[in-house]
């Protein structure tokens, strides 16, 4: 695939962009600067919005625009390439909204031809698009409207005729405009965070189906082949390798519980002995495991299909994360693991974040037992503790906004503790975004500066600096000390938290997993002969480093544009004046500020407002950008 | 004697058929080198191969391409071993000592 000539490879050809006001779809060529400076996917994304989106608008107004996006990598044979990117002003935080999700559908848009898809407007009824390689067409979803996420995958590949069809679609929560709802591809993939489904929803934006049967050309096919060897022997021998191979993401939890850095009721503790018998990744693979599975292209093979097979709780579904066992699980105080499985699969359904979702649950039964929230303000619902019943129900009732509670929790946490006095001290959450399941008090740079900085808000996966806790030799190499790898050390976070958001920003670009560069395949020079012989743009290690501290400057310079400061990148009140209380990281607080000094330096960002300076802008080619913040005035000099 | 709780995480579940037990170490002040001597005589060389770099005498903290061995990880209490004294680190009545990989 090289528009027209062989000069070009790997990069997808077209952007579509779809006004779903006056029902008009342009093909245009993907421009290569693009590529070249953002690869594709989240940077891609972020510039798009960047340079079309008209900052201070409401996120679920027909004014926000919403992209989704691919990259170099997908639908080729680089190591779990199955990832695409959507994004738009988060109806969660109103800064930058990004969310990454796995399966085969973004390989399937790269066999259509296209990088990315830009959706500007709102349907006046239910829409769906309708990707058949050259052939794009905006269908009626009247009849979709009100059908879940699974239903809705069902009937449309019914209609079209062809089960190879891939749909990413949003289910009732979207449509109802909850501000967690997300975006659902295969069923059971999430594009999880931020909101995007229902920014979606606000578009009378049903699904987007795709066929796609091109081919994918790359610059060095046998160097594809032997980075894919070289890289399939460096993940199968990588420290977490058999935890995600045999227990996926749940295996986190047992680390994490014995790390002492799980969240267990709202935050409350970071430790739970009642976790071991009941949400151990062991567990869950023993009690409901039936067989792994894995997205396009991945040796790691983290997601499984699961059943409960009787009970109350009887359900089939797939990939039920780590965050979803905390989410509806410990976050709730709920040690029920079928019931966990359960409420997972239901927010598949209903198109919902489980993070989020989760931890607006866990806030209110913390709500709940304070005495702030009680029978007559939940409309019947008790929310003790572990309540699973109450989770089940609290779910649903959010992702239809029934009644005055459901609307109340549809709204999520930070508006949800606006309204309920003396709870903001115990809301958990980043601009806007709930922390997900590690506690941050005991990972200083995973959590303690990495989710105050992510650009989406409380989030793990902008850093996911894992790095930072695990492997000693590599951070002497990196950093210059082994210490930069003790997870409680506070001294080397910022360089730690820089690196790592760099090469994530180029995972989310190419697209591929951040769970096989996590730490097998983390190094830029990897990254840099990765995409050599995909594109042939001889690239290297500084090359791509500077492509990824590119991407987190526009994102920055986004969220700076949105009225981001300094005061935003912060902890929850908890995580910084509240020990946690026992366990292996017993004792310990999150002691930001002089991480975010660091940050800042090693940034070049302003240490009192959190601004981008001038010469950090125009050091990577961002001289516009500068521009614009300087116009606005929100430019460090 | 020192009695102590092992917990044999992930992959570390083949080779031991159990999650986790308790352990009584003969010493009175036992390090996690005499643990490991006591994994060898429960359940063989093989755990012991996963655990321990021959070349460097230590944890595999790295992994061996060649060998196609995987990097692995012993805590105690919570707390890699890499930052207490590693393989000499103390063991005391009550410590839970975790191996993950």
């Amino acid at each position: 695939m090289g528009g027209g000539d062989d000069l070009r490879h790997a990069v997808p050809e077209n952007i579509l962009r779809v006004d779903l006001t006056r029902k008009k779809v342009v093909k245009q060529s993907l421009p290569d600067e693009l590529a070249r400076n953002y690869l594709g996917g989240r940077g891609a994304n972020a510039k798009i919005l960047w340079d079309e989106l008209k900052a201070g608008v409401d996120p679920l107004s027909p004014d926000n625009i919403l992209v989704f996006g691919i990259g170099p990598a997908n639908g080729t044979l680089a190591p779990a390439s199955g990832r695409y990117n959507v994004s738009a002003k988060s109806p969660l935080t109103g800064f930058f909204g990004d969310a990454n999700s796995g399966g085969h559908w973004a390989a399937e848009l790269k066999y259509a031809g296209y990088g990315n898809l830009v959706f500007y407007g709102r349907a006046d009824k239910p829409v769906y698009l309708w990707i058949d390689d050259d052939d794009v067409e905006l269908r009626d979803a009247t009849r979709l409207w009100g059908k879940d996420t699974w239903e809705t995958e069902d009937t449309i590949t019914e209609e079209l005729g062809d089960p190879e069809i891939k749909v990413a679609c949003i289910g009732p929560a979207g449509e109802n405009l909850v501000r967690c709802a997300c975006v659902i591809n295969e069923k059971t993939r999430a594009a999880g965070r931020t909101g995007m489904g229902a920014v979606m929803g606000s578009k009378n934006l049903k699904a987007i189906a795709v066929r796609g049967t091109k081919s994918v050309k790359v610059a060095d096919p046998e160097g594809l082949f032997e980075f894919r060897k070289e890289a399939n022997a460096l993940i199968s021998t990588d420290l977490f390798y058999e935890l995600y191979a045999k227990y996926g993401t749940p295996g986190l939890m047992t680390i994490y519980n014995e790390f002492g850095a799980q969240t267990h009721y709202n935050s409350k503790e970071g430790y739970a002995k009642k976790a071991e018998d009941n949400l151990y990744g062991e567990v869950y693979v023993e009690r409901v495991v039936k067989h792994v599975s894995a997205c396009f292209s991945c040796p790691l093979h983290c997601s499984a299909v699961y059943a409960v097979d009787s009970g109350p709780y009887a359900c089939v579904g797939e990939s039920c994360e780590y965050e979803n066992l905390t989410a509806y699980g410990s976050r709730c105080g709920n040690y029920n693991l079928e019931s966990v499985v359960y409420a997972s699969t239901l927010a598949d359904k209903l198109g919902m974040d489980t993070i989020s979702s989760g931890a607006t649950i866990g806030f209110a039964m913390e709500c709940w037992e304070k005495g702030l929230l009680d029978e007559k303000s939940t409309e019947g619902l008790i929310l003790e503790w572990g309540n699973a019943e109450a989770i089940i129900e609290a779910l649903r009732r959010m992702a239809y906004r029934k009644g005055k509670f459901g609307n109340l929790l549809a709204e999520g946490t930070k508006r949800m503790s606006e309204k309920i006095p003396g709870s903001e001290k115990f809301a958990i959450h980043i601009k806007g975004l709930d922390t997900p399941a590690v506690d941050p008090r005991g990972m200083m740079a995973y959590g303690g500066l990495g989710y105050a900085v992510a650009s989406r808000g409380g989030d793990h996966l902008r850093a996911l600096a894992a790095l930072g806790y695990s492997l000693p030799g590599k951070a002497k190499e990196l950093f210059g000390s082994e210490e930069a790898a003790d997870r409680f050390s506070i001294k080397y976070a910022a360089p730690v938290v820089k690196f790592h958001e760099e090469m994530r920003a180029i995972a989310d670009s190419l697209d591929i997993c951040k769970y096989i560069t996590r730490t097998a395949l983390l190094l830029p020079e990897i990254m840099a002969k990765l995409i050599n012989v995909l594109t042939g743009w001889g690239i290297d290690r500084a090359g791509v480093l500077r492509i990824g501290e590119r991407i987190v400057n526009i994102e920055r310079a986004f969220n700076v544009r949105e009225g981001l400061t300094r005061k935003d990148d912060t902890q929850p009140e908890r995580f910084l004046k509240e020990p946690l209380k026992s366990g292996p990281s017993a004792g310990h607080v999150v002691n930001l500020k002089p991480m975010l000094d660091d940050y800042y330096r090693l940034r070049g960002w302003d240490l009192e407002t959190g601004y981008p300076t001038r010469g950090k802008l125009e050091e990577l080619g961002l001289s516009d950008v500068a521009d614009e913040l300087k116009r606005i005035g929100r430019l460090a000099e | 004697m020192v009695k102590i709780e092992a917990r044999y995480l992930l992959m570390f579940y083949r080779y031991t058929n159990k999650w986790k037990e308790m352990i009584e170490l003969e010493k009175d002040r036992p390090t996690v080198r005499d643990f490991i001597e006591e994994l060898r005589k429960r359940y063989g060389q093989k755990i012991i191969d996963a655990l321990i770099d021959p070349k460097t005498g230590d944890v595999r903290y790295e992994p061996d391409l060649a060998e196609g061995k995987k990097a692995v990880r012993i805590l105690v209490n919570g707390r890699m071993i890499w930052w207490l004294k590693g393989l000499d680190t103390e063991l005391k009545d009550g410590d839970v000592i975790q191996l993950f990989g």
